[in-house]
């Protein structure tokens, strides 16, 4: 049974057609999959069906390690949203990004194609004012 | 395991709005982005006349409300899924929209200049002021350096950042005890310091606060200072009866003495009245022809999430006709 209904496929399909440029999802598990890498996979192959700017390699944690490593990969499922290039943007998701993570998914993989949101000027302006290397980590909870 | 996709509404999906163009001459310019702007713009739009906003931010205060249960239509919604809806009613239009930044000067006359902080001035020949309020500093040392280090106003926000702490909260109002009332349940202890001999909470609230035995009310005092380095370490409370002052040791306080009305912008254009709002009357109109307000922001008693949806909607038809008289 597909994960996506008709009604969110209809969604999707409308919110990926804003990809610019093409882009690629990593998708690591391992050869016996846990349910979740299970489910996690065949979101990734309906999410790279809905939109030909999409292509989808899938690596194993194990018999891949080299590339998991390259792409600080070491838990999964795990999805590296990339260009087309294999350039890494930074965005890797840890689970499935189901709920209201596919907002996030979805997100990212516009901003990774080069469909960026534009940031105001007094914000980027202060942004540059950051003097020092600072590691932000945050935490979400959905309430 | 079923496994769910929340995706927003299909509908919500096309954004209709436009870059706001300082070559143009608006009908009417909106400025201000919570419940009363929001409404205004819908009603504009709806009316068929060029409208543009300016906002900051969407949503106001109620993007800090947690949970809203007295919006009609509504039995219970989170503050910011409400502003969500809010805004795609909003953007089903093609109005001129400008979110970011804030609107800095208003020159009056018959075409009336926003200028605004991207360096541009947006001309209308109608004014909608809508700019809410924000909450009230205390003015006292320490307070600015360490806000968001410990210093809060925003209860509802940050008191799960205040698990097993000591914290203090400062005013006697129902904001106030609400604030000590979460903290109670988080905090090892909350200090409500309060200027006057009594607090002014509604008595379910002080009812409520009552059954909490970690909390501590000083009555009479005043806050003089807030100490710390990096964050919030002590604070020197006065007190108004001994006229002696004294150290408590805190690591949160929530400064919760209401809120000041957003006029910077206005001040010296239109009538405020004594607490700082914009006087209005029944049809939104200010002391000068053409700049109309709505919200918070004005005079209007109760300030609550409805009465400003309704105040922008009668703003905006109150524009609306000025407009179209002055064709």
């Amino acid at each position: 049974m597909p994960l996506f209904d008709e009604k969110v496929k209809t969604q999707l399909v409308q919110l990926l057609s804003k990809l610019t440029n093409p882009i690629t999802l990593h998708f690591f598990s391992q050869e016996i999959e846990c349910p979740t890498c299970q489910t996690t996979h065949q979101f990734v192959e309906e999410i790279a069906s809905l939109s030909d700017k999409i292509s989808l390699h899938t690596y194993d944690l194990v018999k891949d390690s080299d590339i998991a490593k390259a792409f600080n990969i070491d838990k999964i499922p795990a999805i590296v949203v990339s260009d087309s290039k294999n350039t890494l943007k930074g965005v890797r998701f840890f689970g499935i990004p189901a709920g209201y993570e596919i907002n996030s998914f979805i997100g990212a993989c516009l901003e990774v194609s080069g469909a960026k949101e534009p940031l105001p000027q007094p914000i980027i302006d202060r942004i540059k004012k950051i003097a020092k290397p600072i590691h932000i980590q945050v935490f979400v909870t959905l309430t | 395991m079923e496994i769910t996709f929340n995706l927003p509404g299909l509908e919500t999906i096309e954004q209709r709005t436009i870059p706001l163009d300082s070559s143009v001459i608006y009908d009417v310019i909106i400025i201000g982005g919570g419940p009363a702007a929001l409404t205004a713009a819908v009603y504009c739009m709806r009316k068929g006349v060029k409208t543009g906003l300016i906002t900051l931010d969407v949503g106001g205060q109620v993007a800090e409300t947690s949970v809203v249960e007295n919006y009609m239509g509504y039995n219970h919604i989170e503050g910011i899924s409400l502003v969500q809806r809010f805004k795609e009613q909003v953007e089903q239009f093609e109005i001129g929209f400008l979110q970011g930044y804030k609107a800095i000067q208003l020159q009056d006359g018959t075409i009336k200049k926003v200028t605004c902080e991207d360096g541009n001035t947006y001309m209308a020949k109608a004014v909608i002021i809508t700019t809410g309020k924000r909450w009230r500093r205390l003015n006292v040392p320490g307070e600015s350096e360490l806000t968001g280090k410990g210093v809060a106003y925003c209860a509802i926000c940050d008191a799960p950042l205040f698990k097993d702490k000591d914290v203090m909260v400062v005013g006697g109002g129902n904001s106030a005890v609400e604030a000590a009332i979460d903290l109670a349940k988080l905090a090892t202890s909350v200090t409500v310091v309060q200027l006057l001999p009594h607090l002014t909470a509604d008595k379910v609230l002080q009812d409520e606060l009552s059954k909490f035995n970690n909390v501590t009310i000083v009555y009479q005092h005043q806050l003089k200072a807030i100490h710390g380095t990096n964050s919030v370490e002590a604070v020197t409370l006065f007190d108004s009866r001994s006229q002696k002052e004294r150290t408590l040791n805190v690591q949160g306080i929530f400064i919760e003495i209401g809120l000041v009305p957003n006029t910077e912008l206005v001040k010296d254009v239109v009538a405020l009245n004594h607490n700082g709002e914009i006087i209005i009357d029944c049809n939104c109109r200010t002391s000068r022809p053409g700049i109309f307000a709505a919200g918070d922001v004005t005079s209007v008693p109760y300030k609550q999430i409805i009465i400003a949806a309704g105040e922008g909607a009668k703003a905006a038809l109150s524009a609306c006709e000025y407009v179209l008289l002055k064709k």
